[in-house]
This record gives structure tokens, C-alpha cells and sequence, in this order.
């Protein structure tokens, strides 16, 4: 290989691409030299490998960034590009403006999204193992026909894996037990007594706090939650009660449970996690034995070893727990089964039957870091538009700098200074907004997120990244279309036509129109839906309606001395003169009711229906205002009377009401009454099957209808009555509209975040239509003074001057129409009641896209349609 | 002023170019300290290293004339500088002193 082959190797190739020239020769001209010395040591093939990585080696800052000018000099050109943009960007203020605030409120938008989007999908991950913990749930089957996804199962369960799957390390039961009985909870501290009514406690096994060991203050989390009695609870909690005293071995009285002994005080749980507790309390046996396999009411979490395949101990698990239900479930037709839900995935991914509370919806992020893209898409939208627009007017600086020498390079590096000072300025502000703007955010979301990410180091280095990235990037065609002009034909003032701008231009601005429309389109359907499924027929009196909670302390459901007084109550309350009517039951509309029960056809016919069942007395159809269509109300307490509803009617055959009435269901209970549907769950779900039963005990609520007149008055009256009954319970009330409608909390949340997204996309988007204007109508104002001169009237220029944003508006509804219509039917369509889409839909947001565009550049417009025609012909 | 200050290879890289007086280029100063001091260099860090002597001031340099090796290629020669030469004088003296500080221990 002689030395002119060398010269032309990919290796040398390599190196001139990378090589600043100025060093080429000399670098060039050693390699060379060194390659030769090595063909004669090593021979020629290893002499070839050690050229390649000398040159690699070359591949270093000192090298590439080596600049013939010296560092200095470079410094000066960074400072002096600095200084220039920093002028410029205060001597066009508007644009800096628009740009700015544009950005920031985008990038501050996207901020809150992303750090949302982050605390939700974190969820439960501050606990050490959380890879490893799984939740048992289980679906009940009858007849292969789904009946409910629960995410309780039965108090066996938990022993039964641990003892025949190696993988299960551990398991812990949780049993909510604030959902079947009323918590009342008592201290006395130096004579004071305070009692509070708990609304989350758990009573769990003590390996609970193995599975999820919590951020103990106080006490031994290994020990705390062992043996009977003893009760661990929250930070907050333990100021509620007790004040600054140390509440270790301090005594809490649970009504109807006894003394319990406080063990142990954890941190309060971060809000992302899909358990929400204050109080613990040890392992009641009680509720063990009767219901080993019986009741599925207990929620159980499986420790597993790190890396199981949980695939495959979900199939163990199936298995083996499908034996152990087999005798009782084929009696019943029944076929349970079991899966594991990773602890991670629980709030985004689970929706069962009896949840901890209401968990999270992926699709709903996902949307919502959507439409923050969109929003940030908006704002850099303007920032090319306007620059592009802002061109012409800097046509001459740029023609002046390049006949003094500057390079294309030079120039574009200027630009880019600009965007990069710009892009800074836009993240600092924006990080302020996120920060003052999270308060409102947390109040939308009902949420206590911090702004977590702002600590987070790769977040951090994603921000730079963006600054970077968006710098380049929007800095980039502008910049490249600048440095593109020519300084001959800048100089002279002639006519600069940015004919390659103009395309790109119209698209951007027709993608804004297609966003702010989409926006405000949704904003509108989910707003009709919303108001749609709120004031849609119940079928039931929803008004004027107070309810009470009368939840009983453990044991007393079926306790006479109990029932008795929620009678006596009821009577007194009802010879007052505000109460219409009122009724104790076991449940009431709005609410997930817990007795789902099974009836047979018929004698002859061993097919099942699953009905919701519902004790109540014979009031209730009265105050709730129900229609009787065929039959008779209850007369009696006797239990063995059945009133069905239309819809359990259908089910089980009968033709209609009449024919039901007289009927025997359950053995020998009789179909007195049917009463028509109504809406005892929100409207995203069909009329269920309801049965109701009258009877003494499991009553839960007492529910008041009363007049009008006074509702504050009626209250105080009730609580008076409630307190001289009831001296140690807790009044606990609340309107039934108000807690049937917090089934709508999501649309109602969704519906917010909408409006509020499509209020600052179209403000941003108003704004870049603004800028846009001035420039345009600046740069045309030598044509409207010679349209004058002509004769062209006000109304004419106006009409010139916004054609093409009409034309361009006409466009994106038309390019929106079809989004919108997929998007929404599949929203919709979830939903049993619906909205239909309606033309309005499409045509509300044109218009209103259409008069606040029209109306930020009216004012630009009557201006330069006013301007003096000679002064106009003077321009330029 | 702040002291100025040479790394080990600095003033290694620093003394071959007054040693090797007109034939002081990247190429040969890494030879030199492969072969006299048996140690391996790359040549990239060789010549950023001349680089950085130069900014500092104690280098100056200047193409060579064309040869017939090298592909034709020419030098970069350097040459030392008043401050440089006072510089290592400098550091040599600084390290005579603190040798003396040493305790001389007799060996054998």
C-alpha cells in the first residue's frame, strides 16, 4: 500500500469530515508519518487497525472544537450574538412578547400535565417491594355470564396460596370494615372527652405491615399489629386526638368494639397510593370463621418472591382456589375466577366492584398529555409563523451584516442565540406559572400533587434538552430562511417575496385553527353530556331529599334497642312540619349497594337473574316519589313481601307487571308489588334488576324529604331530635342530589380541564394570530395605500386583509369535522345515555375560533385600513 | 495574575520542544517520548496538548516547508517561547528545592 492510497482510505476521509481544516495537514501529514513507521515495525495490517483508532482518538473536543480564531475571539462573537439578540428581542417587544408568554403558558400547561401524568402513574411505587406485591380479585360467573369483577375475596384465600404456592412469600387481609359498620371513636384525656366518627379504618393482619411497611414515627412496625386490640393509626390522626401527648399505650374507645390499645403512629400515606387509611387495627378472628369461604369482603394482598412469573402463579393460583370453591360454587351454577392485579397497576388499570376508592383511568391521562402537546404545539406555532412574518422587516439588518462579511453560519448562529435567549426566558417563566398555577390545577384534579418532577434530575436534564432541542428546532427553518436572503435585493428595498415561507405558513395556521376547534368542540360535547346525564329523568324524586346516616356500631344491624330508636326518630321527624315523608333503608340511590342477590325464575325453571336487593319500609316508595305500576305497597314489616322493578320483571319472563304480582319467588316470599325503573346508579350504567324487601335491621340510611321553605332550619331540627335520641352518635347528614351527582365527578373534572385547556389554546392562538396581523398588515401597507389612492373603501381592505384567514378557517372545520365525529362517537358510546352529535357541535367552535380571531385583529385591521393613503405610499 | 500552572505532560511535551529545537511537530515528539521514556502516547493527545501550550503562550509555531514524505504533507514546527522557557526554569528550580528538603537516605 503505497501513500497515496493511504491519502485517499476512508480512514483519512473519516478524519477531514470531522477535522476543523486549519489542523488537517498537520494532523494529515503525523498520521501519515506514524503509519509508515508502524508498517515497518508491525507489518502493514496492524499498521492499518492502529491508524484507524490514532485518528478515532482524534475524535476529541480539543480537536473538533479547536477554531482558528482563538477561544477569546470566540467568546466576543458568543457575547456579541448575545447582545444583538438581546436588543433585538427588546426592540420588537411584541413578538418577544407573544412569543414568550405564548411558550410559557404552553410549557407550563405541559409541565402540570407531565407532573400529573407522573403522580399517577407512580402510584403505590414508594413501597419498597411494590414490584413484587399482587391484589387477589376475582370474577363471579353464573351460567358463564359475568355477574361482577370484585376486587374482594374470601378471608381463605390469602392461607390457601401461601401454603401451596412456594412463590407466595407472604400475604395480608385487609377488611374495610368502616363500610359495613359505623366507626365511632372515643379518647378521654385529663377528663375531655372527644369522640370522632372514622370513615377509613382497616382492620388488618399483621403481616400488613410486612407487605407494606409504612413510615413508622412511633412504635415497632414488627410487633405493632400483633395480638388483639391494637390499633396503629396516622400522624394527623394522632394531633386530632391527642393533641401533643405521646399517644403510644393511650387508650381509643371504639363504640360497640371495645378498648384498643395504640401501638405504633405511621407518616400519613402520600396521596399516590390506591389505600387511604388513618386508622389500623389488628386482626378481629371474628369475622374469620363464619366466612372462611362465604364472604367475599376482604381485600388480599400476596407478597411474591423478586422476579416470580406471575403468569404462571395466576394459573397455580386459579387452580387451586377453583378446587377449594368448586362444591359451593356448583350449587350454585357459579364459576369463580380468581387473577392478580399487580399493586402497580391497580390504580390505572383496575375499575371492580367494591374498590378502595375511585382509581384512575389511563385512557383520560393520556388524553390529557394529548392535549398539552397540542397546546405547546400551538405556542411554537406562533414562534415560526411570527419569525417567518418577521423576516421581511429584518431583511435589511441581515443584508447589512452579510456585506460586511458575516457568514450563513454567522448568521444563522445569531438566530439561534435569539431562540435559545427566548426558549430560556419562556422555561424560567413557565416553571414560575406551573408553580403558582398548581394550587388551581390541585382544586380541578381534587388532588394534592407537588410539582415532584421539578426535583427529579432526569427531568431536570430533560428540560435542558427541550431548551436545546426547541431552540433548534423552531430556531432552525426561520433562521435558515433569514440567513437565505439575498443582500443585494435587501439593500435596495425591493420587493422580498418569501414564496417557500408561505406554504409552510398557511399550514401552521390551519393547524391551529384544527386544534383550537377540536378543543373547544370537545370542551362543548363533554359539557352537553355531562349536563345531559345530570338532568336526565331518574325516575325518581331526587330533590329537597336529606339523608342521614344511621350506620349502626359493630353488632348493633340487627340489634332491636338500635333498630327501635331509628324508628322512634323516624316517627318524631315525620309529624314535623318541614318533613313531606320519610323512609329508613338499607341503601340508597348513588351508592354501590353491597347485597347483590340471585333469584330463580320460577319453580320449574333453574335459570338465575342477579338482582341488586334493597331493604326498605313502607314509606319509601312515597318519599322517593316511585311509580307503582302494578300491585300494592307493603302493608306490613312481614319480610316475606317482594316489590320488583320493571326491569326484574322482564328478566325473570313475565309479561308485564300484572302477571308478576302473586308470583312466589325465593320459596315462599310473594311478588306484591311492581314499581317502574329508575335510576338507582348513574347514568353510566343500565337500570340493574332491583328487588326490595321490607325488614328490620342492615338499615343504613333514613332519607327526609322536606319542604322547601327552610332546608338550614329542618337540618337544625333534625340534628336536635338525632342528639336527644342518639346522645353519643355523631349527626352525619348529607343532600342526595349532591351525592348522586358525585358519580359525575370525572365528566365534571374532565369537563373543567377541558374548558380551561381550550380557553389558553385559544388565547395563545389569538395571540400568534395577532403578531401574525401586524406584520402582515405592516408589510402591506404600501399596497393598501395605493388600493386607496384607487378608491378601495374600509370595508374593502378589511375584507382583502382577512380573506385569507376566512379561507384558511374554512379549511380546518372542515379538516376538524371528521376528528371530532370519530373521537366523540367513541367517547360517547360508552355510555348507555347519550348525547347525539350535533351540527351546533361543529358549528359553535368555527364561530367562535372565527369572532375571537376576528376580533384580535379587527383593531390592526381598521387601522391600517385608516392609515393616511400618502402616508401609507411613503412606507419603505 | 493568576499562577500559571504546567501538568506532568504539559512539561514533558513542553521540554521535548526545546530539546528537538527545529524539529519539534507532533509526529516526532510522540516518538521521542515512546522511545525515550518508554512510555505509550497517543499522538491526538500529543498535539492538543501543543494546542493548549500554545494558547497559554509558551509555544509559538509555523508551517515547515514541504517534503516528500508524509504525502507531501507539511509540519506544524514549534518553537518555545521567552515564557516558557522561563516557566520551566521555573518548575525545575521549584523541584530542585523541595528534592532538598528529601531526606537522603544511603541505599546499599
Amino acid at each position: 500500500m503505497n501513500r497515496e492510497s493511504i491519502a485517499h482510505s476512508f480512514v483519512l476521509k473519516f478524519l477531514r469530515w470531522f477535522c476543523p481544516p486549519h489542523l488537517l495537514e498537520e494532523i494529515e501529514g503525523d498520521l501519515m508519518q506514524r503509519f509508515e513507521r508502524d508498517v515497518k515495525a508491525f507489518g502493514e495490517r496492524k499498521a492499518k487497525r492502529r491508524l484507524l483508532w490514532n485518528t478515532i482518538r482524534f475524535l476529541r473536543p480539543g480537536i473538533l472544537l479547536r477554531n482558528k480564531l482563538s477561544h477569546q475571539s470566540q467568546t466576543v462573537m458568543i457575547l456579541n450574538n448575545l447582545k444583538f439578540s438581546w436588543r433585538n428581542l427588546r426592540r420588537h417587544s411584541l413578538f418577544t412578547f407573544i412569543n414568550i408568554t405564548g411558550l410559557a403558558i404552553g410549557l407550563a400547561v405541559c409541565l402540570l400535565m407531565l407532573n400529573y401524568a407522573e403522580f399517577e402513574k407512580r402510584y403505590d411505587t414508594f413501597f419498597p417491594r411494590s414490584k413484587d406485591i399482587v391484589r387477589v380479585s376475582y370474577s363471579r360467573l353464573i351460567d358463564n355470564e359475568l355477574q361482577y369483577s370484585k376486587a374482594q375475596v374470601f378471608p381463605a384465600v390469602g392461607e390457601t396460596l401461601k401454603a401451596t404456592i412456594p412463590a407466595v412469600e407472604n400475604y395480608a387481609r385487609v377488611f374495610p370494615v368502616t363500610t359495613h359498620v359505623e366507626a365511632v371513636m372515643m379518647v378521654e384525656e385529663s377528663g375531655e372527652r372527644k369522640s370522632f366518627m372514622e370513615s377509613s379504618v382497616y382492620v388488618v393482619d399483621s403481616t400488613f405491615l410486612i407487605i407494606f411497611p409504612l413510615d413508622f414515627i412511633e412504635g415497632d412496625p414488627l410487633t405493632a399489629l400483633n395480638g388483639e386490640n391494637k390499633l396503629i393509626l396516622s400522624e394527623s390522626s394522632a394531633k386530632k386526638y391527642f393533641g401533643d401527648v405521646d399517644p403510644i399505650n393511650k387508650i381509643i374507645h371504639w363504640e360497640g368494639m371495645g378498648d384498643w390499645l395504640v401501638t405504633g403512629v405511621f407518616k400519613d400515606l402520600p396521596g399516590n397510593s390506591h389505600m387511604q387509611f388513618n386508622f389500623l387495627a389488628s386482626w378481629m378472628n371474628v369475622y374469620e370463621d363464619r366466612s372462611a369461604w362465604n364472604w367475599d369482603g376482604f381485600y388480599t394482598y400476596l407478597l411474591l418472591q423478586p422476579n416470580t412469573n406471575l403468569a404462571d402463579v395466576e394459573i397455580t393460583a386459579q387452580r387451586v382456589l377453583t378446587a377449594k370453591m368448586e362444591s359451593r360454587e356448583n350449587a350454585n351454577r357459579a364459576t369463580a375466577n380468581f387473577f392478580l392485579q399487580p399493586l402497580e397497576s391497580i390504580h390505572l388499570h383496575s375499575n371492580l366492584v367494591g374498590e378502595m376508592q375511585t382509581n384512575g383511568n389511563e385512557r383520560i391521562v393520556n388524553i390529557l398529555k394529548l392535549v398539552a402537546a397540542f397546546i405547546l404545539a400551538l405556542a411554537l406555532i406562533n414562534y415560526v409563523n411570527l419569525s417567518l412574518a418577521r423576516a421581511i422587516r429584518r431583511a435589511r439588518e441581515i443584508g447589512v451584516r452579510k456585506i460586511i462579511g458575516s457568514s450563513r453560519h454567522q448568521l444563522q448562529a445569531l438566530f439561534s442565540t435569539e431562540s435559545f435567549l427566548l426558549n430560556l426566558v419562556a422555561f424560567i417563566t413557565a416553571i414560575i406559572l406551573a408553580v403558582l398555577l398548581l394550587p388551581v390545577f390541585n382544586s380541578i384534579a381534587g388532588k394534592h400533587i407537588e410539582l415532584e418532577i421539578l426535583s427529579n434530575p432526569p427531568f431536570i436534564l430533560a428540560i435542558g434538552a427541550s431548551i436545546i432541542l426547541f431552540s433548534l428546532l423552531i430556531g432552525f427553518y426561520p433562521s435558515r430562511n433569514l440567513a437565505s436572503i439575498n443582500p443585494t435585493l435587501a439593500l435596495k428595498g425591493g420587493k422580498l417575496t418569501n414564496s417557500n415561507g408561505q406554504a409552510l405558513r398557511k399550514t401552521l395556521l390551519t393547524v391551529q385553527f384544527v386544534t383550537t376547534i377540536l378543543l373547544i368542540s370537545t370542551t362543548l360535547i363533554i359539557q352537553r353530556q355531562v349536563s345531559f346525564m345530570q338532568n336526565q329523568e331518574l325516575g325518581f324524586d331526587i330533590k329537597q331529599n336529606v339523608v342521614i346516616k344511621t350506620i349502626g356500631g359493630p353488632g348493633a344491624e340487627m340489634d332491636s334497642t338500635f333498630t327501635n330508636n331509628i324508628n322512634l326518630f323516624k316517627n318524631r321527624i315525620k309529624d314535623e312540619a318541614y318533613t313531606v315523608n320519610a323512609t329508613i333503608t338499607s341503601s340508597i340511590p348513588g351508592r354501590e349497594n353491597e347485597w347483590l342477590g340471585r333469584l330463580r325464575k320460577s319453580e320449574d325453571n333453574p335459570e338465575l337473574i342477579s338482582t341488586a336487593r334493597t331493604r326498605v319500609d313502607k314509606d319509601f316508595i312515597e318519599t322517593y316519589g316511585l311509580k307503582l305500576i302494578a300491585g300494592r305497597n307493603f302493608s306490613d314489616d312481614n319480610p316475606k313481601q317482594i316489590i320488583l322493578n320493571q326491569t326484574a320483571v322482564t328478566m325473570l319472563g313475565y309479561k308485564n307487571g300484572q302477571e308478576a304480582v302473586g308470583n312466589l319467588l325465593m320459596g315462599s316470599s310473594e311478588i306484591i308489588g311492581v314499581v317502574d325503573d329508575f335510576h338507582e346508579r348513574s347514568l353510566h350504567e343500565p337500570v340493574l334488576a332491583s328487588m326490595y324487601t321490607p325488614g328490620q335491621g342492615y338499615m343504613k340510611f333514613i332519607t327526609v324529604k322536606i319542604n322547601s321553605h327552610d332546608a338550614s332550619g329542618a337540618i337544625e331540627s333534625l340534628r336536635q331530635q338525632w342528639s336527644t335520641i342518639f346522645p353519643d352518635k355523631p349527626f352525619d347528614y348529607f343532600f342526595l342530589d349532591e351525592f348522586f351527582n358525585r358519580q359525575y365527578q370525572r365528566e365534571q373534572q374532565l369537563q373543567k380541564a377541558f374548558g380551561y385547556l381550550s380557553a389558553i389554546g385559544l388565547s395563545i392562538a389569538s395571540l400568534g394570530l395577532f403578531g401574525f396581523t401586524y406584520f402582515m398588515t405592516y408589510q402591506r401597507t404600501k399596497e393598501i395605500g395605493i388600493r386607496k389612492t384607487y378608491g378601495a373603501t374600509m370595508f374593502n381592505i378589511i375584507r382583502l386583509l382577512s380573506k385569507e384567514f376566512a379561507i384558511l378557517l374554512g379549511i380546518a372545520g372542515f379538516v376538524a369535522f371528521p376528528i371530532i365525529y370519530y373521537a366523540s362517537s367513541v367517547w360517547l358510546s360508552t355510555y348507555p345515555v347519550r348525547v347525539w352529535l350535533d351540527s351546533m357541535d361543529f358549528i359553535v367552535p368555527v364561530l367562535l375560533v372565527a369572532s375571537f380571531s376576528f376580533a384580535s385583529i379587527l383593531f390592526l385591521l381598521i387601522r391600517s385600513a385608516q392609515t393616511n393613503a400618502t402616508e401609507a405610499l411613503k412606507h419603505e | 495574575m493568576a499562577k500559571e500552572y504546567l501538568g506532568e505532560f504539559e512539561e514533558l511535551v513542553l521540554t521535548l520542544v526545546a530539546a528537538l529545537k527545529e524539529d519539534a511537530y507532533g509526529a516526532a515528539i510522540a516518538e521521542e517520548i515512546e522511545t525515550r521514556m518508554k512510555r505509550d502516547v497517543n499522538l491526538s493527545a500529543v498535539h492538543v496538548t501543543l494546542y493548549r501550550l500554545e494558547d497559554k503562550g509558551f509555544l509559538k509555531s509555523n508551517m515547515g516547508g514541504g517534503t516528500n514524505e508524509r504525502g507531501g504533507r507539511r509540519k506544524r514546527i514549534y518553537t518555545i517561547t521567552n515564557a516558557g522557557l522561563a516557566m520551566l526554569k521555573a518548575m525545575k528550580e521549584a523541584r530542585v528545592d523541595l528534592w532538598k528538603l528529601v531526606p537522603q537516605l544511603k541505599i546499599g
